[in-house]
């Protein structure tokens, strides 16, 4: 493991030998003096901290020391119904990956996903990875300015969801009709190491479904 | 019991204490951009050092208060008038019902943090709209008449960084050397320097983010994460403003210069109990002159 800092308020963790999700859980239920929070995101965990209470020495112990999961399943699967109908870049990434609106639907939904990271804005998953044929589509030239709240964009190997409205920069090929995030009542179903299905619907199930929560 | 934002142009939100805990889940913790400005502005009206306070960012408008409530402001220099008359700066003064208060003419610094006996209710997210209705604890009592020291946040020509986990994509030296400019595009979420190009950034996995954290973009730019920065950032981050500088972005204007310091981290550390000390010793002052210095 190699413990960059990042000025003298947060610390990054790298090179770890366990799920980055592991990590952050197991700092976070540690009560290590000084320690504020830890969080996920793909390879890393930052680790947010007090400079007046933070014992780096002993820090490097706690992080050799942290117990081997047996297992490295996910907590647990959600599963997000989307409608591709929705999507409106879903046609401008089929043409830039040269196949079918049909053949992006499918592999998008060929497997499950694995919540990486929450970040970029409150409730946004960041879910890999994506299989070969729809990889590398490029962000937009220039992002939007709105972004409907459960768009599923993908870019790269990624794909994730815009839970609320963000100038959004990937390309928008789904959309969910669940609420997966509201600040107010602290209501963030989605966490980092859960695995993520998506289920296919059509527009007037969404329109059952819209607004829905876990 | 309130205050009423009557009109205003500027941005003003209800900011205290940062809220941490969330960023699992993509929130960051907020808070005061200024939290010297900020303790200064409660300890004058008798608060603990973090309550809700309004925080002004080159702001212009008025609020109308609708009660007895003891305020103070303190931040940035502006002026400040009740019914008209411009109050002295950096000092507690009272309202009553019906009261105009206008805040206008930031002339150095960018925020003012506008504080109230009791604290503001933090019920309103985001960007106060006109006719919000800004809750605080009715006031029966003198006003405490101390004068709070200019905040050294104010002094902002010059922030000390400490090096980041990229640190090796951009020459310190020339960093060092280099004076930036700021433009328009700063706010709670970030401050975008213009200036010299001194290195560009690969693509490279999202990686946690902080407060002070100088990320690089593509086109060779750096911006500086602020108290609502993203808790996750796909930029390399080449350095990291130290603790005790962070009032000073908070205090930054479009159009000034700003100039960087190398500083190690050990330094960092030693700084950022150094600024503690000192804002606790001045918070002391504050209380223990308050009360006694009444002017009824």
């Amino acid at each position: 493991m190699q413990i960059d800092p990042l000025g003298d308020t947060a610390l990054i963790v790298r090179d770890l030998v366990l799920p980055s999700y592991h990590v952050a859980d197991l700092l976070n239920v540690s009560r290590f003096p000084g320690l504020i929070e830890a969080v996920a995101s793909y390879e890393t965990v930052g680790v947010f901290l007090d400079p007046a209470e933070f014992d780096y020495e002993g820090f490097e112990s706690l992080l050799e020391g942290l117990p081997v999961l047996e297992s490295e399943k996910p907590r647990r699967t959600l599963s997000i119904p989307i409608c591709y109908e929705l999507g409106e870049d879903l046609q401008g990434v089929a043409n830039s990956l040269g196949i079918s609106k049909d053949e992006v639907i499918s592999e998008h939904l060929s497997h499950a996903y694995l919540c990486y990271a929450i970040g970029f804005c409150p409730g946004f998953p960041f879910l890999g990875y994506l299989s070969r044929p729809i990889s590398g589509v490029p962000r937009l030239p220039s992002p939007r300015a709105h972004t409907e709240p459960g768009s599923v964009g993908i870019t790269g190997r990624q794909t994730g969801i815009y839970p609320i409205d963000r100038p959004g920069g990937w390309p928008i090929i789904a959309r969910t009709p669940l609420t997966l995030v509201d600040e107010a009542t602290h209501y963030f179903p989605i966490h980092a190491g859960d695995e993520i299905l998506f289920r296919r619907i059509d527009e007037s199930e969404f329109n059952k479904l819209k607004g829905l929560r876990f | 019991m309130s205050l009423i934002l009557r009109q205003g142009y500027g941005i003003a939100t209800i900011q205290g204490a940062p809220n941490p805990g969330y960023r699992k889940f993509g929130v960051p913790p907020g808070g005061a951009f200024d939290m010297i400005s900020l303790a200064f502005a409660n300890a004058l009206v008798g608060n603990v050092s973090d309550l809700p306070t309004v925080e002004l960012a080159l702001f212009t408008g008025t609020f109308e208060s609708t009660s007895k409530h003891l305020l103070a402001a303190v931040g940035a220099e502006a002026e400040i008038l009740v019914n008209g008359t411009q109050l002295p700066n950096r000092r507690s003064f009272l309202v009553s019902k019906g009261d105009s208060i206008e805040v206008k003419s930031f002339t150095r610094g960018c925020r003012l943090y506008l504080a109230s006996k009791g604290g503001f209710f933090h019920t309103l997210e985001g960007p106060l709209p006109r006719g919000a209705e800004l809750e605080s604890a009715i006031f029966e009592g003198p006003p405490a008449a101390s004068e709070a020291p200019e905040p050294s946040s104010l002094a902002n020509e010059k922030l000390r960084i400490v090096p980041g986990p990229h640190a090796n994509l951009i020459d310190f030296s020339q960093l060092e050397a280099s004076t930036f400019k700021l433009g328009v595009k700063m706010d709670r979420v970030g401050i975008r320097l213009e200036g010299p190009i001194l290195g560009s950034a690969p693509e490279l996995p999202s990686e946690p983010s902080v407060m002070g954290a100088i990320q690089l973009t593509p086109a060779g730019e750096l911006i500086i994460h602020g108290p609502d920065g993203p808790t996750v950032g796909g930029y390399p981050k080449v350095a990291a403003v130290i603790s005790a500088d962070w009032p000073k972005m908070g205090q930054l204007t479009p159009g000034q210069e700003l100039k960087f310091e190398l500083d190690s981290l050990r330094q960092a550390r030693i700084m950022a109990e150094r600024h503690e000390r000192k804002l606790r010793s001045q918070l002391a002052e504050l209380f223990k002159k308050g009360p006694s210095d009444s002017t009824g």
